[in-house]
């Protein structure tokens, strides 16, 4: 089985990725485990772009709701018992708000983390999809929302310390944030999660159901008439898609001890994507390595050259959608194969030309 | 003509359908009896595929209704129209490629096709079923061949046995036999008249070869409306019929 040879790569890859304490230094390994947190994020956008066809600009969204439900908890932890966290007091809230109260459970905020994303996921497809919205018209509405919460979030200085962000945070589960060896356990937490969710979805999208999603995505209008209801599949393609961002959203916030805004925005969503293309969007494994890859090319160049940074990116993009529609994967499995079957029209091209 | 309308399984009642200003079709009554064959010929542009749209829901009528065993269907979603049992194959085969010939059978056979139901493993009389399919449409040696490596006749068997898989009381083929050899044609032939006794089957097709081994009733649109209803041999004899297939006049006569 030709299959079996890919996934035989994956696993050495994984193991080799569960030594890497043992043979990186403390900064790369810092690095790693952050671009790892992230390329479960990239994993949701394989699935809803890659498979359903969806180009949402606005995983941010779900990516910070699960990174705020953790920061708030983490928050409340490091905070005295009886007293306000600080930035409240600052802008001179005087009660807990309603909404952070039951956060200073454990149990609550981790729950949180899984369901805040899924729903609103859900909740926004159930919305666009009901009403059969396609194309660039989800990407336009995506994005949208997701500027929507970050001007909610930067204008709410009392209630999420707005632009600062919520930061200072001391212990999780009774571990120490800052203790020494508590690096090494987040990276190996990290990577546990993207093998799960690289499994997990593996597994998911061999069966029916993301055969059901492929039909949808090459032509929606057939699984329609097969019996099949597309919304409700793409409702539960853009929940899974919303779930893996905000696990993405938790863990990247455990990583860099804070969660602000500007690193939910319009440039990291689209960056998401950006990187998920060039790895190759109907491959898992291309998705998750393509974020892996860019964004440690990206720590590079950007602090080599900050403001070539976006240039690079923009390039690049262009560069995907106009050469290479299915990413360096699809330029892999090309070569594989000797006669490669037809292609169906990039979403991103037929967005594109139905937009005109 | 109303008196026998609760006999019909399908019943087109004095639909209107419009684009942009222009009829497609124009106060088409059709009505289909149960366990029936039913042909619909006509000229390029008569209105044929768009009575099929209409049918399964795809496009809306201007005026009018479609009934299906009674219940009014044209304001019912896709999905649902589909669900109560009928089903159309298109005119370009849309088999699922990724998936191997039995897959694509298990997966319109499943009785429950919500995103849910679709998860659990098929049930033995699902499978049953797609091994039946199998059979039927004489794909049993190419189970396991995935369906882009089909032959285009095969995939168009396929698809017809996709589209039956669900076991629908009313099966819709529009040009089953559309770029097909005539030895397929007439395979395809043989599997409708199976077909027929179990399903309601109504089909749209050019090829008057193919009609005549149908050997069904007819009924000829044009220009939207429905101009004569008949067999093959009385249609040939009809000056006005022969008329409106001017252009394309040898399609009418026979072939042999
Ligand atoms: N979506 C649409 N928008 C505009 N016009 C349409 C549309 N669908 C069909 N038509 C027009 O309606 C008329 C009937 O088309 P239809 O496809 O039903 O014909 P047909 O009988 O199936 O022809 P053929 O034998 O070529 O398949 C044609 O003039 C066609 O151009
Ligand atoms: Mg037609």
């Amino acid at each position: 089985m030709k299959l079996s040879t890919s996934t035989m790569a994956v696993i050495a890859v994984l193991i080799a990725l569960a030594f890497a304490p043992l043979y990186l230094g403390a900064y790369p390994l810092t690095l790693l485990g952050r671009v790892l947190a992230l390329s479960i994020a990239a994993v949701g956008v394989m699935v809803v772009w890659g498979r359903a066809g969806i180009l949402s600009l606005g995983q941010g969204l779900f990516f910070g709701l699960g990174g705020y439900a953790l920061a708030m908890h983490l928050k409340l932890v490091a905070t005295p018992r009886g007293e306000l966290p600080d930035f409240m007091l600052y802008n001179g809230v005087e009660a807990l708000p309603w909404f952070w109260a039951p956060f200073a459970s454990a149990p609550f905020a981790l729950a949180m983390v899984l369901i805040l994303p899924a729903a609103a996921a859900g909740l926004v497809a159930w919305l666009m999809f009901r009403r059969r919205i396609t194309g660039v018209y989800v990407s336009i509405i995506t994005q949208a929302l997701l500027l929507a919460f970050v001007t909610w979030l930067n204008g709410s200085q009392g209630l999420t310390s707005g632009t600062n962000g919520v930061t200072d945070f001391q212990t999780f589960l009774g571990v120490n944030l800052r203790g020494p060896n508590v690096a090494n356990g987040l990276y190996w937490v990290t990577l546990l999660f993207v093998a799960l969710a690289l499994c997990g979805t593996a597994l998911l999208l061999r069966t029916p159901f993301g055969a059901i999603l492929t039909a949808i995505r090459d032509n929606e209008n057939r699984t329609r008439f097969l019996g099949f209801n597309p919304a409700a599949f793409k409702i539960a393609a853009f929940m899974l898609g919303g779930l893996l961002a905000g696990v993405s959203g938790a863990l990247y916030t455990l990583h860099l001890g804070t969660i602000s805004p500007a690193m939910i925005g319009t440039a990291f969503s689209i960056e998401l994507v950006v990187w998920v293309a060039l790895g190759g969007r109907a491959s898992l494994i291309g998705a998750a390595a393509g974020l892996v890859l860019g964004q440690l090319v990206k720590d590079r160049i950007s602090s080599a050259a900050p403001d070539a940074w976006l240039y690079v990116m923009g390039s690049l993009f262009v560069l995907v959608v106009l050469v290479m529609p299915q990413g360096v994967a699809g330029l892999l499995q090309g070569r594989r194969r000797p006669a490669p079957l037809p292609t169906p029209p990039s979403p991103l091209t037929r967005e594109v030309s139905d937009a005109v | 003509m109303p008196s026998d309308t609760h006999e019909a399984l399908l019943d087109v009642r004095d639909i209107t359908v419009s684009f942009d200003g222009f009829k497609a079709i124009t106060n088409l009554s059709l009505s289909v009896p149960k366990g029936s064959l039913r042909v619909l010929i006509g000229p390029n542009g008569a209105g044929k595929s768009t009575l099929l749209d209409t049918i399964i829901g795809k496009v809306r009528p201007d005026t009018g209704e479609v009934r299906f065993d009674g219940q009014v269907i044209s304001t019912l979603p896709e999905h649902r129209i589909a669900g109560l049992g009928i089903c159309r194959k298109f005119q370009a085969p849309g088999v699922l490629e990724g998936l191997s010939v039995r897959e694509n059978l298990l997966l319109t056979a499943r009785r429950d096709k919500g995103v849910l139901g679709i998860l659990k493993s098929p049930t033995r009389a699902e499978q049953d079923r797609a091994d039946e399919l199998l059979h039927l449409t004489g794909l049993t040696g190419r189970a396991d061949v995935p369906a882009a490596l089909l032959a285009h006749g095969e995939k168009q068997w396929l698809e017809i046995g996709m589209v039956v898989a669900a076991d629908p009381q009313l099966l819709l083929l529009d040009e089953p036999t559309a770029g097909m050899t005539a030895q397929e044609t007439a395979q395809t032939a043989a599997l409708i008249h199976t077909l027929a006794g179990r399903h309601t089957v109504l089909v749209i097709d050019h090829d008057m070869h193919f009609v005549e081994l149908l050997n069904a009733p007819i009924t000829v649109l044009h220009q939207g409306q429905v101009f004569r209803e008949g067999d093959l041999h009385t249609l040939r004899a009809d000056p006005d019929v022969m008329e409106i297939y001017l252009g394309r006049p040898r399609e009418l006569v026979a072939h042999d």
